[in-house]
């Protein structure tokens, strides 16, 4: 019922203070005819003055209104209001339909009349009051208007149509009194509205208009005339609509004064020419006494006289008629009042001549006539005449003049402003259009616009859906609906809670959740959401995007597998290695204590007893010794090559150089005897761990050594070159050598291309050499030749490598 | 230089091995050092022996011997244990060990190390090395080395 723009508040109780407003004219009315004030009835005394029916008519559709409205408005007690406006309102109908019904039949006794002759009598106006067919007209219509209810769209427009046929009638009455057109209010006594009348009609409607349809006219919406007139497109529309209006309205006041100028022009020339006629005819008539007067005093017959009388006669029929004509005249009516003297004059003096005839005889009558007296009489009536007829002949002639001019003026000015308005009218068409064109193709652009967001959003892989401050679903796109199986209608309106049905902490700022979502079938899956408000209108909108990660989960779920796997192999290796380790331990100490056994005594028995031992004897101990020996060596050496894969390597900047420096030099200072030719080159470096290096170099030089130590001159060169962007080392010696046949068996497991009694040797360096290699990513190769010597290379993976 | 003083000094060696002990001290006799040696045969008994505890318990605690050749692979308790023993008592603290063992292993170097051994000496495998391993050790130690209180 109430709506909150601010148009409809502010005539909601226009209707009211309308009513109310009438109520109280109808009264001042009432009281206008009770004690005669003019004022209060007739505005002006050629328009028709308001009739008391009229207002006693308006004083209860008032009511009617009032009470009808408190009625509508009160909670309790409708029925108590109601009742008595309906009965109001309908004895309003009643009373119309009577003057009505009256007026068309014509009867006798007017009814209207009748009720308040007494009334009627207190106020004279000119024209006999009357109520009007068309005000009754009016009043039915304006009672029906208030007795319809609003409770159907039918209905209501029904009511909209009566009170706009209402106020179209009051408004044309209105301009009708506006640019006097008396056509509206002269003829008859079916249309002759009073002015008051028609306001009061055209007041009434308007607040009912406004009151029941105000919200619905954008043009009563103020604080929308704002948004109107802030388009600037649109201000010159406006304002040549405005411009155009202003000049019509101007060509309209311009020329309806100037047809009154020219109405009123042909109503002054009737008048002029009446005048003459009646002057005429005066001086007809006093002439015609004047002879016939001069006929009885000449021949004393009475037949002469008998015009005489009849002239008399017309001349005081004449007069009146004369004063009527000029009544508006003030100048006039004093001419022609000297006239009238002068004449009234003559007359006398007609009458004393005719009575001196009678009486005394010719002579005296004669002497009378020859006195002058009533020639220069006849002459100053003739003057005072001519002198009415020139003066109205001068103000026909002024007033013809200037409406001439004032016609012609406007017949420019209607031109002129024909013009100005099909221009105007043009300019604003063309404005028109091209503020249509452009907003057309904004639209355009905007639909295009919309239709590539709506794309976007529905071919989203992922699910987008907005949620409104309730968190229920608004807009989501397809990949909602084929993520979660849902169609869209079932959606919309349902709270997120139907899809993640596990919920989720809110966050203020976005956050992105790992939740569960849930299918229409009731399948739960893994999903990530990111919710983000949503900046949007006033409204606290969200927007959430739901990423099925059903296939991340399931890989991390086997990355976590595979992690734990792994760690159980880890475990199962370190164990292994833990086992390896004690092995090694065991083996080192246990197998080797009986060694030393063996071969201790083994000694003891050599030197205690050699004297009882012959060169066999001597011989089967040295082998055993020997044997025992071996078997130590062989042990340290799978020991320490089991010891170098169980370590971890930590690798340095290493200068290799050195190191082989210094071990080369331990070993000619172990053997200071030896001829030996060594070529190191200077700030070697390597990037590999420091121990393991140690021991990889002192096998290498150690088999460089070994090997030659059979030369008289032993050379070993220990060098690099650069090959492809990589370092190779290599160690070379001018020894024994070996043949390329068997390379590759040379890092074998105890694989030996020497016999023991050639060279001494346990087969393992090399194998432990490799692997160090190995384990530190690189590669190693040897070349040979027998009896020339042997290259071994290597090469090791860059430090940039491991950065 | 009193003769009879040097014949206090007396060798404490721990070995399990009976092969070993006989090649240990043959030679040492061989490089000339007379001193007495006593042997125990685990770390249990090398303990009693040293805090005069178990079977030695009427043993002089003040008897302090020269130089305790430790062997780690023992039964009962373990060289290590026992030389930690040795390193934690004040009054046996500065006693001289020297770890005898087949072992080359690092961490054996280092726990040996940690605890505060006096030195680690490798057996090895060949005779003749073994014999001079332990004539110079001997030579060291009972004739060079100085311990407070000797």
């Amino acid at each position: 019922m109430s709506t909150p723009s601010n148009s409809s508040s502010l005539f909601k109780n226009f209707k009211v203070l309308v009513s109310l407003a009438i109520f109280v004219y109808s009264v001042i009315v009432l009281l206008g005819w009770f004690y005669g004030i003019h004022e209060f009835v007739s505005v002006n005394p050629h328009w028709p003055s308001i009739h008391p029916l009229t207002a006693v008519d308006f004083l209860l559709l008032s009511s009617g209104t009032l009470l009808l409205t408190i009625s509508e408005r009160s909670a309790e007690r409708k029925l108590l209001w109601s009742l008595p406006a309906r009965l109001e309102l309908l004895m309003v109908v009643l009373i119309a339909s009577l003057v009505l019904f009256d007026n068309i039949l014509k009867g006798g006794v007017s009814f209207d009349s009748a009720v308040f002759s007494k009334l009627l009598q207190s106020i004279h106006t000119d024209r006999a009051p009357h109520a009007a067919s068309a005000t009754s007209i009016l009043f039915i219509l304006s009672a029906l208007r208030i007795l319809i209810p609003g409770k159907n769209s039918f209905l209501k427009n029904l009511a909209l149509v009566l009170s706009l046929s209402t106020l179209l009638v009051g408004t044309l009455i209105l301009v009708a009194y506006g640019f006097r057109a008396s056509v509206f209010f002269d003829i008859s006594g079916m249309i002759d509205i009073s002015l008051q009348t028609a306001i009061v009609f055209v007041v009434f409607h308007l607040s009912l208009i406004l009151q029941d349809a105000g919200e619905n006219i954008p043009l009563l919406d103020l604080k929308k005339w704002w948004l109107y007139l802030d388009r600037k497109e649109d201000q010159s529309l406006y304002f040549g609509a405005i411009f155009t209006f202003v000049l019509l309205f101007t060509a309209a006041v311009l020329a309806s004064e100037s047809l009154h100028n020219l109405l009123s022009t042909v109503t002054m020339q009737v008048s002029t020419q009446e005048t003459a006629h009646l002057l005429d005819s005066l001086l007809y008539n006093i002439s015609s006494s004047e002879t016939s007067q001069r006929g009885y005093i000449l021949t004393d017959n009475e037949n002469y006289l008998a015009p005489y009388a009849e002239c008399k006669n017309r001349y005081n029929q004449i007069l009146p008629l004369l004063q009527h004509e000029l009544q508006d005249q003030p100048e006039m009516l004093a001419l022609l009042a000297r006239l009238r003297v002068v004449a009234d004059q003559k007359y006398a003096e007609m009458d004393e001549t005719l009575r001196l005839r009678r009486e005394t005889g010719f002579q005296s009558a004669l002497k009378e006539i020859l006195t002058d007296k009533g020639k220069h009489l006849m002459d100053e009536i003739q003057a005072r005449a001519s002198e009415i007829q020139a003066r109205q002949d001068d103000l026909l002639q002024q007033h013809r003049g200037s409406t001439q001019s004032q016609a012609e003026l406007t017949i420019l000015s209607l031109a002129l402003v024909s013009l100005l308005a099909t221009i105007f009218l043009i300019f604003c068409l063309n404005t028109y259009i091209k503020n249509t064109l452009k907003r057309q193709e904004a639209e355009r652009l905007l639909r295009k616009k919309e239709a590539l967001f709506q794309s976007l959003f529905e071919s989203a892989p992922d699910a987008i859906i907005s949620l409104d401050a309730n968190g229920r679903l608004q807009q989501i796109n397809s990949r909602t609906e084929a993520l979660f199986q849902h169609p869209r209608k079932e959606l919309i309106g349902e709270k997120l809670d139907l899809l993640v049905p596990g919920g989720f902490q809110e966050n203020k700022e976005s956050a992105e959740l790992l939740t569960q979502g849930q299918k229409k079938s009731g399948e739960l899956f893994p999903v990530s959401i990111s919710l983000g408000p949503l900046d949007w209108t006033d409204e606290k909108m969200t927007l959430a995007v739901i990423h099925d990660i059903t296939d991340q989960k399931k890989a991390e779920d086997e990355i976590l597998q595979l992690n734990s796997s792994l760690a159980k192999k880890i475990q199962e290796l370190e164990l292994l290695n833990k086992e390896m380790e004690s092995f090694s331990y065991t083996v080192s100490h246990d197998l080797r204590a009986p060694l030393r056994t063996l071969s201790g005594f083994s000694h003891i028995l050599m030197e205690d007893y050699e004297a009882r031992l012959d060169e066999r004897g001597k011989n089967y101990f040295n082998r055993i010794v020997a044997a025992a020996d071996r078997m130590s060596k062989l042990i340290d050496g799978l020991l320490s090559l089991s010891r170098i894969s169980r370590r971890e390597i930590r690798r340095v900047d290493l200068d290799i150089s050195s190191m082989a420096l210094q071990y080369l030099t331990e070993l000619q200072a172990e053997n200071p005897l030896r001829k030996v030719e060594i070529l190191v080159a200077p700030n070697m470096k390597i990037w590999a761990d420091s121990s393991l290096m140690e021991v990889a170099l002192q096998n290498l030089l150690g088999n460089a050594w070994k090997f030659t130590s059979h030369n008289e001159l032993t050379k070993i060169e220990f060098n690099c070159f650069t090959q492809d962007g990589d370092t190779i080392y290599f160690i070379k010696d001018n020894g024994a050598g070996f043949d390329m046949a068997y390379a590759n068996k040379l890092f074998g497991t105890f694989q030996r291309l020497h016999g023991e009694n050639e060279f001494p040797g346990t087969g393992i360096g090399l194998a432990t050499v490799q692997r160090i290699v190995r384990l530190h990513g690189g590669e190693i190769w040897a070349n040979g030749k027998v009896g020339e010597g042997a290259v071994f290379y290597f090469k090791f993976p860059r430090k940039e490598q491991f950065s | 230089m009193n003769k009879s003083l040097k014949m206090e000094k007396f060798i404490l060696l721990v070995e399990d091995n009976p092969d070993d002990e006989e090649l240990t001290v043959r030679a040492l006799r061989k490089g000339n050092i007379s001193n007495e040696i006593v042997v125990v045969r685990d770390g249990a008994e090398a303990l009693d022996f040293i805090f005069c505890q178990g079977k030695f318990a009427d043993r002089d605690i003040n008897q302090k011997p020269q130089v305790i050749l430790l062997d780690l692979k023992l039964p009962k308790v373990n060289g290590l244990e026992v030389l930690r023993k040795i390193r934690d008592n004040p009054v046996t603290k500065m006693l001289a060990v020297v770890v005898l063992t087949s072992s080359r292993e690092e961490r054996d170097l280092l726990e040996s190390y940690n605890l505060g051994v006096n030195s680690y000496v490798c057996k090895p495998v060949d005779m003749q090395q073994f014999t001079a391993a332990v004539q110079q050790l001997g030579l060291y130690w009972i004739l060079i080395n100085e311990t407070p209180g000797g």
